[in-house]
């Protein structure tokens, strides 16, 4: 039995914090941030592996600091464990540095502002090769070359180049969309592959990040959740979804995190407009006092523990359900006074976890100087919120003008933007699962009993769906009861489609919760599941509509609250602008 | 083959056989009308597989024959001619040439051995039935057939050949619409089926006049053949719903009421539903009849109806088109409604053998 040599205890820590070159980038630029950095650069070869090498103008580091830094557990960042409460940087641990160091060959070199000159480290494979003068710049130069390279067995589970670079762009990305006022450079064999400048705001980051195209469909949201909580950012419009979670960023105090319940609200913000098995693209910023949050959950700090979850979740789900609506609305208002120029600004939460420039990185040297903490006890000041929908004027009807069909179940309309594709089945859809779903909610369903009830043997598992959901079926018009074991008896259809077959009816009812039934419990998610499948059971694939009726079910759709897409997130409308139709033909 | 024929009995011929073409057919030859020329008589035959109409018209044959043209083009050509006759060459390659005075058509046909032989069955059971009574059967009853292509066997009408009556029913599965005839027939004969909704329509279009027409039903088809005309159609296979178990027992209430009156009466209160509240009530009380309709986006309306009622106040809520139909078809001046209770079906009978079941509908109020 022995202690662990340093190096070794090091190389086990690094197991948790460096898993790929991804984790070096995320610790040295998380690092760089906590220096109060305004200028990022990260430099990496074949994906990370060969090299990686993070350039910021932040604080520095004294000598005596640069060498200190590299021993474990040794943080500028903590100084109590009452610290841990109330945690604005983003590290903390006094991991970081060691850990990398021991899994390759590191330098570090690094100049405080005003120092006449720099210091230089070098480390190989966690042993201090040389500690000398430098003359750069002011900030800090960390290096990591050969990652791994006396990790034999790490270095194998290293993926191809592109798969590890993916993940380093990646965490870049993550940090420049927490941190829009710091310029990032990440250049990969010699290739910039990205370069923002300081941007002014989140939104203009997000530009800068996304592309203007994704932008575009971006809409904003903000809630102010009172207590210290709150969420802003943009999320993509009904109809933009990911089947991964790639394109959903949640920030947590400017941290990048994963947390499932914040997930959970996304899904049930969005309600019917998210398919299943996709994701929505977000840059969600919350915003949660730091003594309710736990983020010393894992040394990589991705996942976080919210002390009231629920209300984080809660609070997540309104707030998109908010913007979603007040999106949908502006959408419906004719061009003059459509939305896209008026985004409101994000409100600007202060950075919280900036040390100050001028203060030195590690404060250890003058027990007078607490930065971290006076900065601790601070509030984070959030500008007061807007009340969204009272700032959306009275929408006004877009005028659609039908031009005519296309092909099976696809009708061309005419706005003042441009051409307007509208999907017959999914416009139904979305028409009476809203009607449906008001129905259920003011319990005014008309309900036709049947001449002949039809019984329907059922397997077991079905059959305790079908009986867990019958008093809302019955809400729907669905007279559905047990007829002896695992058998049903269907004597009543909502009025509106009583003419079908009852037996139809009930499988398709029972293929629909099926599907979809999955963990639901609240009440309200089962009144939509219902909705949904009682609209998708009673749309028809009819060929062609009148002319009167396509112009009835426009009507319906822009009537509903959120005509974008139906209660799967299929979209029901999809425009081509007159620019892009334009662009097309080549006339501009 | 040359024949010459009045427009007139082209036109009418051609009438009668067109609506069996579909719209849209992926086999030519389903799209064209077979004539045949002899004798003085020009046969017409269309078919979409699954219904053949042959119709008989007066001509001159000067050189008998058979082939096939396109069934729309030609009536709507026929339909335009300057004269009264009509001369029609068709030549070995089926041009037909149709001349009438100054005017002249040449149109493309097929041959007429593609044209699929209408289908011929033995062992056929054979009831002969007055035309008038078939065509009101039919026309009480048609309305009620469901629409809803999947419910295939209700896609017709249930013809029931049993205890010496032919029992005619239609139902969607909400309402239920029955007509009796006495007839006699040997036992061995009796037999029930479904005859579809198109065959049903184009019976309607061939049922004038008096006469009888000879009903024949084989294994999966029926024929009918009437003096001129002959249609043939498959039947629908499956087990119609047990009808007779729908019809309510005795009724607690008998309500006379005049048909013309509470048909318009509905018509005028039915304004005021829309798709999404579709019902209109009917509130019973001593010696009146409330019709109202009440929806939430439109509004209300109601109308009073004076009857001799003395029974208990009765509230029963009915889809409008559903009270209407029989209403509509029926050609009795009064009609009497048999009521149980608000839950359970009402039933509409005249004097004669029609009979109507209705389901009430649930209506929050």
């Amino acid at each position: 039995m022995q202690v662990l040599p340093d190096i070794l205890a090091s190389q086990v820590a690094a197991g948790e914090v460096v898993e790929r070159p991804a984790s070096v980038v995320k610790e040295l630029v998380e690092n760089a941030i906590d220096a109060g950095a305004r200028k990022v650069e990260v430099v990496v070869r074949k994906g990370g592996s060969a090299l990686i090498r993070v350039v910021d103008d932040g604080s520095g580091m004294g000598r005596a600091d640069a060498e200190m830094a590299l021993e474990r557990h040794a943080t500028s960042k903590l100084r109590s464990s009452d610290d841990l409460e109330s945690i604005y940087t983003l590290g903390f641990r006094g991991e970081a540095l060691p850990s990398i160091a021991s899994v390759g060959r590191f330098s570090l070199v690094t100049r405080e502002r005003g120092a006449d000159a720099g210091t230089a480290v070098v480390v190989d494979g966690g042993v201090v090769v040389s500690v000398g003068d430098s003359g750069e710049p002011p900030g800090t130069q960390i290096e990591v070359r050969d990652l791994f390279y006396n990790v034999p067995a790490r270095r194998k589970f290293l993926r191809t180049e592109s798969t590890e670079f993916g993940h380093v762009e990646h965490q870049v990305r993550l940090h420049a969309a927490a941190y829009p006022e710091v310029a990032f450079t990440l250049v990969h064999n010699d290739r910039v592959c990205f370069q923002l400048a300081p941007a002014k705001d989140r939104l203009e980051r997000v530009r800068g990040l996304a592309g203007a195209a994704l932008a575009s469909g971006l809409i904003p949201i903000e809630l102010n959740g009172g207590d210290g909580y709150s969420v802003a950012g943009l999320i993509s419009g009904p109809g933009l979804t990911r089947s991964g979670k790639v394109g959903q960023l949640v920030f947590m105090n400017r941290r990048p995190i994963d947390n499932a319940q914040v997930t959970y609200g996304l899904r049930e913000g969005y309600r019917g407009a998210l398919p299943k098995g996709q994701y929505p693209v977000t840059y969600l910023f919350l915003t949660v006092p730091p003594a309710e949050v736990d983020v010393n959950v894992h040394p990589a700090k991705r996942e976080v523990r919210f002390r009231h979850g629920n209300k984080v979740r809660d609070m997540v789900a309104e707030a998109v359900t908010a913007a979603l609506q007040a999106h949908t609305t502006s959408q419906l208002r004719p061009h003059e006074e459509r939305v896209v120029e008026v985004v409101p600004e994000l409100p600007k939460v202060e950075r919280p976890v900036q040390a100050p420039v001028e203060k030195p990185r590690v404060p250890a040297a003058d027990p007078f100087v607490e930065p971290q903490r006076e900065f601790a006890k601070e509030v984070i000041p959030v500008e007061p919120m807007p009340d969204l929908p009272a700032t959306i004027p009275e929408p006004v009807k877009p005028v659609f003008e039908t031009i005519g069909v296309l092909g099976k179940g696809t009708i061309l309309l005419r706005s003042d933007e441009g051409l307007v594709l509208l999907d017959q089945r999914a416009a139904h859809e979305r028409v009476l699962f809203e009607r449906v779903q008001s129905d259920l909610k003011n319990g005014t369903t008309d309900a036709q009993p049947l001449l002949v009830p039809v019984t329907l043997e059922l397997p077991p598992k079905d059959f305790a769906l079908v009986r867990q959901n019958r008093e809302t079926l019955s809400k729907a018009g669905i007279g559905i009861e047990e007829f002896g074991a695992n058998a049903v008896k269907i004597d009543c259809l909502p009025a509106f489609l009583s003419d079908r077959d009852p037996m139809a009816i009930a499988d398709a009812i029972v293929r629909e919760l099926k599907l979809a039934s999955d963990g639901v419990t609240s009440q309200r998610l089962r009144t939509d599941l219902v909705a949904g499948a009682v609209c998708r059971i009673a749309v028809r694939q009819r060929d062609s509509l009148s002319e009167s009726e396509i112009e009835q079910l426009v009507e319906d759709l822009l009537e509903c609250e959120m005509p974008y897409c139906n209660p799967k997130g299929r979209p029901t409308l999809v425009q081509i602008s007159y620019q892009e139709i334009d662009r097309k033909f080549g006339r501009r | 083959m040359k024949f010459r024929i009045s427009k007139e009995n082209f036109l009418a011929g051609l009438a009668q056989v067109q609506n069996v073409v579909a719209a849209r057919t992926t086999l030519p030859i389903l799209s064209n009308v077979l004539l045949e020329a002899e004798d003085g008589i020009l046969r017409l035959t269309t078919t979409d597989l699954d219904v053949g109409v042959t119709v008989t018209v007066d001509a001159e044959v000067e050189k008998g024959g058979a082939s096939t043209l396109p069934v729309r083009r030609l009536a709507s050509i026929i339909k335009e001619l300057p004269t009264s006759e009509i001369d029609v060459s068709i030549d070995g390659d089926n041009t037909a040439s149709i001349t009438a005075g100054p005017s002249f058509f040449k149109i493309l046909g097929l041959s007429d051995e593609e044209f699929p032989p209408l289908p011929d069955f033995e062992d056929a059971k054979e009831f002969t039935v007055p035309k008038s009574v078939l065509r009101d059967g039919l026309k009480k009853t048609s309305y009620a057939i469901s629409t809803d292509e999947t419910r295939y066997v209700l896609n017709g009408i249930f013809c029931s050949f049993k205890g010496q009556a032919m029992t005619l029913v239609a139902t969607d599965g909400r309402r239920l619409a029955m007509m009796d005839h006495e007839l006699e027939f040997p036992e061995s004969s009796e037999i029930e089926v479904i005859i579809p909704t198109k065959a049903v329509n184009e019976l309607g279009r061939l049922l004038a006049g008096e006469g009888d027409v000879t009903i024949r039903i084989g294994e999966s088809q029926i024929a009918f053949d009437l003096d001129r005309s002959f249609l043939i159609s498959k039947l629908i296979e499956g087990n119609y719903p047990n009808f007779r178990q729908v019809i309510p027992g005795e009724a607690k209430q008998r309500i006379t009421v005049d048909r013309e009156t509470l048909q318009k009466i509905v018509g005028r209160v039915a304004l005021l539903t829309n798709e999404k509240s579709n019902s209109v009530k009917l509130v019973f009380a001593e010696d009146n009849i409330d019709i109202t309709a009440n929806s939430p986006d439109v509004g209300e309306a109601n109308e009073s109806l004076p009857v001799n009622y003395k029974g208990p106040q009765l509230t029963i809520a009915f889809n409008p088109e559903f009270l209407m139909a029989p209403l509509r078809n029926l050609d009795s001046d009064e009609i009497h409604i048999d009521l149980i209770d608000e839950m359970s079906p009402g039933v509409i009978k005249n004097n004669s053998s029609f009979l109507y079941v209705i389901m009430p509908m649930r209506v929050s109020s």
